[in-house]
């Protein structure tokens, strides 16, 4: 009885929140927008029903007192918050007042959190009246006050990267099957957008480049990265100094790294200009204003900017693997090259899939690399999925196409994602 | 450890090495070069543009043009701040994975992580319009906010790492000797980690001195910081490669001159603490 009371207090508080995100972040539905008071009132009558079992609530003699007080200082820190949208008190302090419309939503939140805060000191008094130092807390005292500062010190984190993301990822791809054109509508409307997206050139050629970035960049990045770093596997005169101008590049913005080859790759100037002074008058070197090969252009500047990155983890990497194997494969009278493919590389799996994961990552979001580089051009035959969207939503006018390029993209990374992710970590969860 | 091999190899493979260092260091250095030329010497060839004048008119001309001192000065309170938030909002939540897991650690440090490999446009609009909402649209403090958020997985990941690797005895001592929460976290883990946090520090600035997808969307005129800057000169007047090259040497220079005096914190950071 005691357990359903206190699990029917924690769910309604939950829900109540989530209800509460959900039309904070723009869900319009008469019953969703009355679900968060209506929930922490139904938390709040369970609460009552438990103190009228009891008959008596100790506020003052209460092990637990210190965490009430606790939750009741939170809802006054959230009132004091809310404060800050009242007309006299932005009159009184004018430095607050350039950010108006930033209190107009923490209030909302305050409305909100302070009834919730409270009702977390009611349930704890209730909670520490009832029950004695027990060997295994209930249910309530296990979520509010076991290992508090573990959780008051991860809920902001998990809250900002899980929570953000995982409702603005929401959001767009459920907009992806509207017909949003200037302004988001929220009107469902089946897979219009997608029948659209497929049918355009423009996404085909995107996606065509993207695939061929992605491969390239994947597999040159490694092969080179990886061969410079067996080269180099050993101390070096000025290796700390060599390091770091090998990761200058990986340093710079990748808008930086499109001006400075686009300079690089310019016919007029850059290397064709500086062979065909060499003598060879008619050589050709123009990937930025041949539409066959831009892409390839853009490959050379990513490349140039990561290559020395992976070739630094490759180079620590190597330097992790135990002086021992070495002397062993030579004894055995191994050759260099069958001891690095079937010894060493087997042994950095660790390094190469870090590797990846980080080349991988950097793939889907090119973007600033080539509008700084190319501005998708000539014509349209560099632009990148991401630059679709973009382009869509601010240019177009047509979010609904960019909701779904994007929604897209999502699933690109997704399907190769969680079986990865799946094996990878899935089976050492004490890791 | 590395391999041990003959002498004359090793003098090979240090030229080798130094000749791919060099290959990899030339862009910079050439647009450094370019930076101080005309745009006339600009378009000579190689050689001629090494012994042409120097002078440093092209940085008086785009400071002229366009305020180099505020988009830096944008650049710098964006990236420290997001910085500090991001680290004040990751060393308890790291602490906490680290010293205090639950059966949900992983699973919440694998989600973040996740969140990083997403492509950035699918949050793009949904955040563009809580920043108009918040009035956040072209204000340093929006971009405070949105740099610690896209951040914050790596700080909190590195952290992690840097913390797991300090032994939990040391901590549990201090518990023994009657240090308190507080004490235990500022006195004994704070300064064992100090190298951890430098390097992710150095890592965060440069990362949000480099943003471009953001600052480029989130911003106008107001609060647009030096990618921003860079990215202005680069379609309308894109000829003018001596002076694209003396804005991008006045945006690249911090980070060049940072790293060179924190290399080993550069190393470290900027490879996620692979690299010791």
């Amino acid at each position: 009885m005691q357990s359903i009371a206190e699990r029917a207090v924690l769910w309604s508080i939950m829900l109540s929140g989530l209800a509460f995100v959900l039309v904070r972040v723009g869900l319009e539905n008469d019953l969703l927008e009355l679900a968060p008071l209506a929930l922490l009132a139904l938390a709040a009558l369970v609460a009552l029903a438990m103190i009228a079992q009891m008959r008596r609530l100790n506020i003052f003699n209460n092990r637990l007192r210190g965490h009430a007080l606790g939750w009741i200082i939170a809802a006054g820190v959230a009132y004091l918050l809310s404060l800050a949208n009242e007309k006299t008190v932005q009159a009184a302090m004018p430095a607050i007042k350039s950010y108006r419309k930033l209190w107009k939503t923490l209030d909302g939140f305050a409305d909100f959190l302070v009834p919730m805060f409270l009702l977390f000191a009611v349930v704890l008094l209730i909670v520490g009246t009832r029950d004695t130092k027990l060997d295994r807390p209930g249910r309530i005292e296990r979520a509010l006050v076991s290992k508090l500062p573990a959780k008051i010190a991860a809920i902001p984190m998990a809250f900002t990267a899980i929570g953000v993301f995982v409702i603005a990822t929401l959001w767009t791809v459920y907009h992806s099957f509207t017909r949003s054109k200037l302004l988001p509508k929220s009107d469902f409307e089946g897979v219009f957008q997608y029948e659209r997206l497929w049918s355009t050139d423009r996404w085909w050629i995107s996606l065509e480049n993207l695939a061929i970035y992605g491969a390239c960049s994947m597999v040159f990045s490694l092969v080179i990265g990886f061969t410079l770093a067996t080269l180099l596997d050993q101390k070096i005169r000025g290796e700390a100094v060599f390091r770091t101008i090998l990761l200058y590049p990986f340093a710079l913005s990748f808008i930086v790294t499109g001006l400075v080859w686009q300079w690089i790759l310019t016919p007029e100037f850059g290397v064709q200009n500086i062979v065909r002074s060499l003598g060879f008058e008619n050589f050709v070197f123009d990937p930025l204003y041949n539409s066959d090969i831009v892409i390839y252009g853009v490959l050379i500047a990513g490349l140039w900017q990561g290559t020395g990155f992976i070739m630094v983890l490759m180079l620590a990497g190597l330097r992790g693997i135990d002086q021992d194997i070495w002397k062993a494969s030579r004894v055995d009278g191994i050759p260099t090259w069958k001891t690095y493919i079937y010894i060493i590389i087997p042994m950095m799996r660790p390094v190469f899939i870090t590797t990846l994961v980080i080349i991988a990552s950097g793939i889907v979001k090119v973007y600033d690399l080539v509008v700084a580089q190319t501005s998708g051009g000539p014509g349209l035959s560099s632009e990148v999925p991401a630059k679709y969207v973009y382009d869509y939503m601010f240019g177009g006018q047509n979010l609904g196409q960019g909701f779904a390029a994007s929604t897209v993209m999502l699933a690109l990374v997704l399907i190769p994602l969680i079986p990865f992710a799946y094996l990878e970590f899935g089976n050492r969860k004490n890791g | 450890m590395a391999r041990t091999v003959t002498t004359h190899r090793k003098i090979l493979t240090t030229l080798l090495a130094w000749a791919v260092g060099l290959l990899i260091f030339f862009p910079i250095f050439w647009i450094i070069v370019l930076s101080f030329k005309s745009e006339g010497d600009a378009i000579k060839t190689p050689i001629q543009v090494l012994l042409s004048a120097w002078s440093f008119d092209n940085y008086a001309t785009v400071q002229e043009r366009s305020d180099y001192f505020k988009h830096f000065s944008n650049s710098v309170l964006i990236s420290l701040g997001s910085t500090f938030l991001g680290i004040l909002i990751a060393v308890p939540a790291a602490w906490s994975m680290a010293f205090v897991p639950s059966k949900r650690t992983r699973g919440i440090l694998m989600w973040m992580l996740s969140t990083k490999m997403l492509p950035a446009v699918g949050v793009l609009y949904p955040i563009y319009i809580g920043f108009i909402r918040l009035g956040l649209l072209d204000t340093r403090l929006g971009l405070v906010l949105i740099l610690m958020l896209i951040n914050l997985p790596i700080i909190v990941w590195m952290l992690y790492t840097y913390f797991k690797e300090i032994p939990v005895e040391i901590l549990e001592a201090a518990r023994m000797d009657g240090a308190r929460l507080r004490e235990e976290l500022l006195y004994v883990l704070t300064p064992m980690a100090i190298p951890g946090i430098a390097s992710t520090i150095l890592l965060n600035v440069i990362l949000a001195w480099n943003e471009a997808f953001w600052t480029l969307n989130l911003t106008a005129a107001k609060a647009a910081p030096l990618t921003a800057f860079i990215a202005s000169y680069s379609s309308p007047e894109g000829l003018f490669y001596a002076k694209l090259s003396a804005a991008s040497v006045m945006a690249i220079a911090p980070i060049l001159i940072m790293g060179w005096f924190s290399q080993k914190q550069l190393v470290r950071g900027l490879t996620f603490g692979a690299v010791k």
